[in-house]
């Protein structure tokens, strides 16, 4: 077997596997500490429960997909040695950095999980948005060396390429590597819309079987939620993803060419998805001038070009499935909000608001799910296969960075079936688990927990509000 | 004047004694929660390991990023002849997170038993993980089982080979003298003696055998046996009940991981590599002591106090609730 195809398929294996857990990692603590702010606010017994039942989760995904950095950390030092060597020579500060972010993060999931009526309401969800800026912190700083990877600064690439001598290095100009200012904005963005979409689709599954009034309360809450989160990140993916195609268009030209099959440089291209193609739009998306210019694969040496049909494809699925979760998402939400009446959203079971109560709508967000997963690693792949046949663009061939030894395979094989073993089984036990452990519970000592602070109790299956001194009375009895 | 050269590799061998000194704990959990019985220490033990493990987790990061920073070669050493330990390492280490995971989600959840099952099973690869991490440290020490010049490995000889033998026995012993020290066992004090000499008369008599420089840096050094004396003293300090000797157990094993690390300088693989060789150039370094040092200070020193210090207490009236019922 080819060792260098072979480290080549490893490490986007497990690149892309940590990819499903960070997605979880930077998108549930903001979902969790809403949840419970609402939980507060409303005196909602449900909400809070939403919380507190994605906390083991967060847990759980956080511990599983930590180990995978760790590999990839590791994989990269072993696999990549040659590549990792500049990168500790020029690009090495995001990382460290990041190192102080994880920390972060860690620290405080730990105290979040523990303080649960340990520390002040407030303090709690404080504690929790330090999580969300630590592991969205740490998620910014990895892309910040990937930007570097597109886009090398930081030292004399001239020196480098004539004696492979390392000079002139400045290892803090690596933060103002230019790709950083648009994968920055996309990675997290695109991050927090993927999961979102997965939420989506957990909610809706569970929709489809639920019969229970206060499991659906339960369910549709919790898909209220990421409903609205999908549809708002859906205005920052559409204004983060346009940016980076400008600057890509400036940047790196020969990957956005690659992206859009492109072959010849011109003025006023059209675009073309499938078999549609709408005249000029390539140009304007790209320049903002309907007539502006596009550079073309043409305009480079062939032996440059990345892999076009697998860039290409990736791209198009990642932005076609990027829009179709959007328009579900916006009109749900519009569902959600204006409840309207007409025809159309009648047809389409989104009239009076009440969109978990048709079948239509609850199958658009479990495909949604789906879709916001395969254009979440559809975008990367876009990314990363994009830059080929370089490494370090420009600096290293992604061929002279592999490791060649011919342990790296039957070690991987070991190490890639323990990585399967833990995604299975990780999901397994969550479904298990939750199967088995029933939301009334949990909504009930939700209720005993708010109820001791005010207004709330859960009373054979049935919420009785009250006030604050009855609640207090109920919580002692 | 001090070179930024030796102000980078006393960095290293800092953050690398503090992750040994964490992740002994980790190790030392995983001997004894097996063995102790359910009222003793056992509870005790498993507030810390939830408290403390992701933060150990993470200690391993950092670890391998501040090596990146202080020595970009190294990546050549990890790449040619490290490379199946450090993806052995790896397969363990991710069976131990995914099942001390497993094991906090459910006892978040309240599931005893299934907790319980995952702490049982987190303990063979933390073992396993312990052997493979020191397997790395005596190959770099002594160049047992890596050819010096060209860095070709020779597995077989890395990992069984009586140094390393002898050094992951001393581990396993200093192992039990510090958590018998960390959670106060007054009752296992004779046992931590026993093995804290085990620990010592090991750990010299491989370095006198395999790496005589060290072993000859050591004897020599008053430092040395003050340090000694000091960790025996620490046994009568058990026996008194001295409240901090948590802290200054985990405080005297980093400061054994830099001792050792001073007594090795400036070489590794047995004297054959000056470590100013394989480092990297002075102005990243320079940038990477900056924020290894901001990092050290608020995050290693700070946070893991706080963290240990809260969570731990935050936890008490848990375990006297559940003890209740």
């Amino acid at each position: 077997m080819d060792i260098v195809l072979f480290d080549r398929a490893f490490t986007p294996f497990i690149i892309g596997t940590h990819m499903l857990y960070t997605i979880w990692a930077m998108t549930l603590p903001i979902y969790i500490v809403i949840a419970e702010y609402l939980g507060y606010k409303h005196n909602d017994p449900v909400y809070y429960a939403i919380a507190k039942r994605m906390t083991p989760v967060m847990i759980i995904f956080f511990s599983v997909g930590s180990a995978f950095g760790v590999m990839i950390a590791i994989s990269f030092l072993t696999l990549w040695y040659k590549w990792m060597y500049l990168v500790s020579q020029i690009d090495i500060m995001p990382l460290i950095v990041e190192v102080f972010a994880f920390f972060m993060e860690v620290i405080f999931l730990a105290l979040y999980v523990y303080g649960w009526n340990k520390f002040s309401r407030t303090t709690h969800l404080i504690l929790g948005i330090a999580i969300a800026i630590g592991a969205n912190m740490s998620a910014a700083l990895i892309t910040w060396v990937n930007s570097w990877m597109n886009t090398p600064v930081g030292f004399n690439i001239q020196a480098y390429l004539q004696t492979g001598k390392i000079e002139d290095v400045n290892p803090w100009a690596v933060f103002l590597a230019p790709a950083a200012r648009y994968e920055i904005p996309m990675a997290i963005s695109g991050a927090i819309y993927a999961a979102s979409s997965a939420l989506m689709m957990f909610y809706a599954y569970r929709m489809f079987r639920v019969k229970d009034p206060l499991e659906k309360e339960y369910y549709t809450k919790g898909a209220k939620l990421a409903v609205y989160f999908a549809s708002i990140d859906a205005f920052l993916v559409g204004l983060t993803g346009d940016y980076a195609g400008k600057s890509l268009a400036v940047e790196q030209p020969l990957k956005l060419a690659a992206m859009e099959d492109a072959l010849y440089s011109g003025k006023g291209l059209p675009e073309v998805v499938g078999p549609i193609k709408i005249p000029k739009l390539l140009s304007f998306l790209a320049t903002g001038n309907p007539n502006g210019y596009v550079v073309g694969l043409n305009a480079f040496p062939k032996s440059e070009w990345p892999p076009v049909t697998i860039v290409h494809n990736a791209f198009d699925t990642m932005a076609t499935f990027g829009i179709i979760i959007a328009i579900i998402s916006w009109l749900i939400a519009i569902s959600l909000i204006f409840k309207p009446k007409n025809a159309l959203f009648r047809i389409l079971g989104l009239a009076d608001g009440k969109p978990f109560d048709h079948f239509l709508p609850k199958a658009a967000m479990f495909i949604s799910g789906i879709l916001g997963i395969l254009a979440w690693e559809s975008g990367w792949v876009a990314a990363e296969v994009g830059r080929q046949p370089w490494v370090i663009y420009g600096v290293m061939l992604t061929s002279q960075a592999a490791n060649t030894s011919p342990i790296v395979i039957p070690v991987a094989i070991a190490l890639g079936t323990v990585v399967v073993f833990l995604v299975v089984y990780t999901y397994y036990l969550l479904n298990k688990v939750f199967k088995t452990r029933p939301i009334a519970l949990d909504v009930q000592r939700a209720a005993e927990e708010l109820g001791s602070l005010g207004t709330a109790y859960l009373n054979g299956g049935s919420f009785v509000k009250l006030s604050s001194s009855e609640g207090k009375k109920e919580v002692k009895k | 004047m001090v070179s930024i050269q030796f102000i980078s590799f006393l960095f290293s061998i800092a953050v690398l004694s503090y992750f040994a000194a964490m992740f002994l704990i980790d190790v030392g959990i995983a001997v004894f929660t097996p063995i102790t019985k359910e009222g003793s220490y056992k509870s005790k033990m498993s507030l810390i390991l939830d408290a403390l493990w992701a933060i150990i987790g993470t200690s391993a990061v950092y670890l391998v990023v501040t090596l990146e920073s202080v020595y970009a070669t190294i990546t050549y050493v990890a790449g040619i002849a490290l490379l199946l330990p450090f993806l052995a390492f790896l397969i363990f280490l991710a069976l131990h997170h995914g099942f001390l995971g497993y094991a906090e989600g459910f006892g978040f959840l309240g599931i005893k038993h299934l907790e319980e099952k995952y702490i049982l099973a987190y303990s063979i690869p933390t073992i396993i993980l312990a052997f493979i991490g020191i397997t790395i440290f005596t190959s770099v020490l002594s160049g047992i089982g890596i050819n010096a010049s060209t860095l070709e490995p020779d597995y077989v000889k890395m990992f069984f080979n009586p140094f390393n033998i002898m050094f992951f026995i001393a581990i396993a012993a200093y192992t039990i003298y510090y958590v018998t020290l960390f959670f106060n066992m007054k009752d296992k004090l004779m046992i931590a003696g026993i093995s804290l000499t085990v620990a010592n008369a090991l750990i010299l008599a491989g370095l006198y055998a395999y790496v005589p420089y060290v072993f000859s840096k050591a004897i020599t050094n008053p430092g040395f046996w003050i340090y000694l004396v000091v960790l025996y003293a620490m046994l009568y300090s058990l026996h008194k009940g001295f409240r901090f000797n948590n802290v200054i157990s985990v405080i005297l094993t980093a400061i054994g991981g830099i001792i050792m690390g001073m007594f090795m300088y400036p070489y590794v693989l047995n004297g054959a590599v000056n470590v100013y060789s394989l480092m990297t150039n002075p102005a990243t370094l320079a940038a990477a002591d900056i924020v290894i040092t901001i990092i050290g200070l608020f995050v290693v020193g700070g946070l893991t106090a706080i963290a240990y210090k809260i969570l731990y207490k935050s936890k008490q009236p848990q375990v006297t609730t559940s003890s209740h019922k």
